[in-house]
């Protein structure tokens, strides 16, 4: 088991070089230059001091020595500094990651309590109203363009009705942390990223319920005279949810990376926002932060994943 | 040890449809026949299917003009602008109102249909095409070669998929060499390519797994000792044996592609206005919702209607070509 961690970690090293390469080349390969954007507000900005910043930023080296200088740094931790705000990517990241965090893992606990509780129940009440119920809404659910979701929700709850603000964290110009101001915004965002998880959480539930009520072991602990109670928590449900850790994998890593495109519809402040922007003011190091994070944390999290699977089930042995 | 002989003898199991139709006196039907058969009866697959044909049927029918021949469904210009009528609702003249610039929803979304939907189609035809390949290669010649695909695809699977789409769609759409080559046609051909390029990993999966699985069989040897080359072994044999999945995992694809060019387009990414897509349609929404909400609503649905009919379909197909897979 430690031999397999340390590789598949040591397989994340040339992952993330491959990440980084790529989306450098493809960066630069477009014209354009950041220094036009830092030097935006100030036209009257002279050459010798365009001439300046460059050598300054060391965009005036080659391509390849900027990637490696790039890369150097990165291994010290050192992600440099926005070229926007001129903080430390790090700390900026930090703060973003927090935002996200608070957002992801919200819907992501929701969707998890609701999910695994419609889909084992609809299972075991296979056929009725409530099964129907449940699977009209993970299709549904599954279908519909979140990003969409999101418009109708704004347009219908905070313009409409106007029971919740239109997006951002807190109101704005409001001084100081409130608690409930915070959750009020918080809710918008929350309903639409859960509304994705609960349908594919409580269909993976119905589905795998269903084939485990179905096995020898179940009728074998009813035959024991197990109570159903019993038979549900202790037998069924444990080995239903052993495939809901693979999926979970996945859930992890969007845990700490955010949610673009929910940010962007709702401004949340958060990384998948900052990547969108990142990627529209040619914030270079920035955007090379975020990637190094968002693909460590992705690769971590499937890592995860895979270790938990093989406590869960025994059976399971990585080599 | 008594207990449970019994116990599995006492329950029957449940009767599952093949043997029900085995049971059935039948005449001889082919396995793609039996399919269509079991497909029919399946409401929703079917409800699915004239669904999509419509949307082709009419977004392809919005402008028709091939030579001589001119009509189309769109009653305007799809960049027609009237500023008069901005943020219209619906009227006479305009049924399904009109956007900021006065030009009409329902032209516009029948043009946008027509990029969406082949965009996707495209987009999906060339992801299936390239994960066939990488998958029967990888399952097929085994050893070196299927190491470097399967990690090659596991790597892949693991990137931050959207932002790389964003870096990628932005800088290649940026480039001048690219915008002299293809003007007006270069933002949906880089979509095309960049939804490509991440999109093309599960049906590589899917067949790998279902090539590994097939290649043992004896009709593989049989094949093989009849002096087949490699080439006739994946193309004529394995990849039509593992076809049931492709087709399902295609029209899965499809939908989530459909999502993928509107979130995409809608993000300022995909496709670029004036040429009109479902996605980009609902970019200003936000800025105009005062105004006019109904903005949000016909492209939305439109979205919304079409993936819904493919999931259906694709349920009915699965259901219909081997109700073992599980996809």
């Amino acid at each position: 088991m430690t031999k397999f961690i340390i590789r598949r970690l040591m397989l994340a090293i040339p992952t993330l070089i491959g990440i980084t390469l790529l989306s450098f080349a493809l960066q630069r390969a477009a014209p354009g230059d950041p220094v036009r954007v830092m030097t935006f507000a100030a036209p009257d900005i002279s050459p010798e001091e365009i001439t300046q910043l460059r050598h300054q930023l060391g965009l005036d080296q080659p391509l390849p020595m900027q990637y490696l200088v790039w890369l150097g740094r990165m291994a010290r931790l050192d992600m440099g500094r926005s070229y926007i705000t001129h903080r430390p990517v790090s700390e900026m990241i930090g703060e973003r990651m927090v935002n996200s965090l608070t957002l992801t893992a919200t819907a992501l606990l929701i969707a998890l309590a609701i999910g695994i509780t419609a889909g084992v129940y609809s299972a075991l009440k296979r056929g009725t109203w409530f099964d129907n119920l449940v699977r009209v809404f993970a299709v549904l659910g599954n279908v519909v363009p979140h990003f969409w979701l999101g418009l109708v929700f704004i347009l219908v709850f905070s313009v409409k009705f106007r029971l919740f603000p239109s997006g951002g964290i807190t109101t704005l110009g409001k001084a100081g942390f409130d608690l409930f101001d915070r959750l009020w915004h918080l809710i918008p965002p929350v309903v639409i990223l859960a509304t994705g998880g609960i349908a594919n959480y409580s269909r993976y539930m119905r589905t795998e319920t269903l084939e485990v009520i179905r096995q020898d072991y179940i009728r074998t602990a009813y035959a024991k005279g197990l109570v159903q109670r019993t038979v549900l928590f202790r037998h069924a449900l444990r080995n239903a949810l052993i495939p809901l850790v693979t999926v979970l994998g996945g859930s992890l890593a969007g845990l700490f990376g955010g949610a673009l495109i929910i940010e962007n519809v709702f401004s949340w402040p958060g990384m998948g926002r900052m990547a969108y922007d990142a990627v529209l003011q040619r914030d270079y190091p920035v955007l090379m932060g975020l990637l190094v994070i968002g693909s460590t944390l992705i690769i971590i999290g499937y890592l995860l994943a895979d270790i938990a699977y093989a406590i869960v089930d025994p059976r399971i042995k990585h080599e | 040890m008594a207990t449970k002989e019994s116990s599995i003898a006492a329950v029957a199991p449940p009767i599952t449809w093949e043997e029900e139709e085995a049971a059935l006196p039948t005449e001889s039907l082919s396995q793609w026949q039996l399919a269509w058969r079991r497909l029919r009866r399946h409401r929703l697959a079917i409800l699915g299917v004239f669904v999509l044909v419509f949307f082709i049927m009419v977004s392809a029918l919005a402008s028709v003009n091939i030579g001589s021949i001119r009509f189309g469904l769109a009653p305007y210009e799809f960049d027609a602008i009237d500023l008069n009528v901005s943020f219209s609702g619906p009227t006479p003249e305009h049924l399904f109102g009109t956007d900021q610039l006065g030009r009409d929803t329902l032209t516009r979304l029948l043009h946008a249909g027509r990029i969406s939907l082949s965009v996707a189609g495209i987009a999906t035809i060339l992801s299936v095409i390239i994960g066939v390949i990488i998958g029967a290669v990888a399952g097929y010649v085994g050893g070196r070669a299927e190491t470097i695909l399967m990690r090659f695809t596991d790597i892949m699977l693991t990137l931050p998929v959207l932002p790389l789409l964003l870096i990628a769609s932005k800088s290649l759409r940026e480039m001048v060499a690219l915008q002299q080559l293809f003007g007006q046609l270069l933002s949906v051909i880089v979509i095309i390519a960049v939804i490509t390029i991440f999109g093309w990993m599960t049906v590589a999966r899917l067949v790998y797994s279902s090539v590994l699985s097939l290649r043992e069989r004896e009709f593989m040897e049989a094949t093989r000792a009849l002096g087949a080359s490699g080439k006739r072994l994946i193309f004529n044999h394995l990849v039509p044996n593992s076809l049931a999945p492709i087709i399902v995992a295609t029209t899965l694809e499809f939908g989530a592609i459909v999502v993928y060019e509107a979130t995409l387009s809608f993000l300022g990414f995909g496709i670029m206005p004036p040429t009109p897509s479902w996605g980009n349609m609902l970019t200003d929404v936000q800025r105009f919702v005062l105004r006019s909400p109904w903005m949000a609503f016909y492209p939305g649905m439109c979205i919304f209607l079409t993936v819904l009919a493919i999931n259906f379909l694709g349920d009915g197909l699965r259901d219909a070509l081997d109700p073992r897979l599980k996809i």
